[in-house]
């Protein structure tokens, strides 16, 4: 028993999972607290990088819904970034026939490159996010399904990050009840826990 | 009609036009109602969506308060900020308690600033 509450603490302590959870916390009031207290006022404008000529063929089937036609659109997408060196993070739409956007995303900005089909033209603009969208991508970012190893990299620290606090809640209950003297406060403060959330999902 | 039909709570409103039915979605953790009112035969039908355990999760996960006047939302959305402050103080306090630790203190700090090192390095990369 001796081992595993050496293993439970060092399991505590030896996380190094702190950014992200300190991260969430905050972003998650936030995001709670948006249109109140946090939102900025105005969105940066978006500024042009470059307009030039650009030739790509796309897809027929990029131009409809449907699961198979949006990984068309997506690696028509990919191509486009890495042939202008702007790989990365994107999510991409077809606004109409004649032009395919993408969007590049990072933490701090984003590049819009709008190709026109009809023109053969790529035209890229950036915008600078303002601090509180910076948060919200931060809490919002998902890399599964990102074309570079470092986004799904992210996402699997962020995935980790989900098992470290149910791991933390757990083992919490655990070292809890192997001390005696707090054993019945913690109990009344666990009861009134799970009580008042059945509550509110029932009330809600 | 919510009040009346003891179903008092947030939702929102499908605008009706030209003596069309009017449909009331009323949001609920478990499972949301929709309740549509035709003024013409003045009959009203109260729909429950069914259960899905991910919809009540997301549900759930995305559920915030302090926009409508209703005190279950605000407890809602109160207990999810005391949640979010707790999780910061649990994550802050462990470097605290950590370094009362004067056997890990070294693996410890070691820990964190790898952890620290790691984020700051997907914040320029990504």
């Amino acid at each position: 028993m001796t081992s595993f509450d050496r293993i439970n603490r060092r399991a505590h302590l030896f996380l190094v999972l702190l950014p992200w959870v300190v991260m969430y916390g905050v972003s998650s009031f936030v995001i709670s607290h948006h249109a109140t207290w946090f939102k900025s006022d105005n969105p940066s404008a978006w500024e042009p990088v470059f307009e030039r000529p650009f030739q790509k063929s796309i897809p027929e089937q990029a131009n409809h819904s449907g699961e198979t036609n949006r990984q068309q659109l997506r690696a028509v997408a990919t191509e486009i970034l890495r042939e202008n060196g702007l790989e990365g993070a994107f999510y991409a739409e077809r606004p109409n026939a004649g032009e395919l956007r993408i969007t590049r995303t990072t933490f701090f900005d984003q590049t819009r490159l709008t190709y026109s089909i009809t023109d053969h033209k790529l035209r890229a603009e950036r915008q600078r996010l303002t601090w509180d969208q910076v948060v919200l991508r931060l809490h919002t970012y998902t890399g599964h399904h990102q074309p570079l190893f470092r986004n799904r990299l992210w996402s699997f620290t962020v995935d980790l990050t989900c098992l470290t606090i149910l791991l933390w809640i757990v083992s919490g209950i655990i070292m809890w009840w192997r001390m005696a003297k707090v054993r019945i406060w913690g109990a009344i403060a666990l009861g009134g826990g799970i009580a008042s959330f059945l509550l509110l999902v029932w009330r809600f | 009609m919510l009040r009346d039909l003891g179903l008092e709570g947030r939702h929102n409103v499908q605008n009706a036009k030209d003596g069309a039915p009017i449909v009331i979605n009323r949001q609920h953790a478990l499972s949301n109602r929709r309740i549509k009112f035709d003024p013409a035969t003045r009959r009203i039908t109260v729909e429950r969506e069914e259960f899905r355990s991910l919809n009540f999760l997301e549900r759930l996960h995305r559920r915030r308060g302090f926009q409508d006047p209703y005190l279950v939302e605000d407890t809602w959305a109160f207990s999810a900020d005391l949640t979010m402050l707790t999780l910061v103080f649990w994550g802050l306090s462990g470097i605290w308690l950590g370094w009362g630790i004067r056997q890990t203190r070294v693996w410890g700090s070691l820990c964190l600033v790898s952890g620290m090192a790691m984020f700051a390095l997907f914040l320029a990369l990504l």
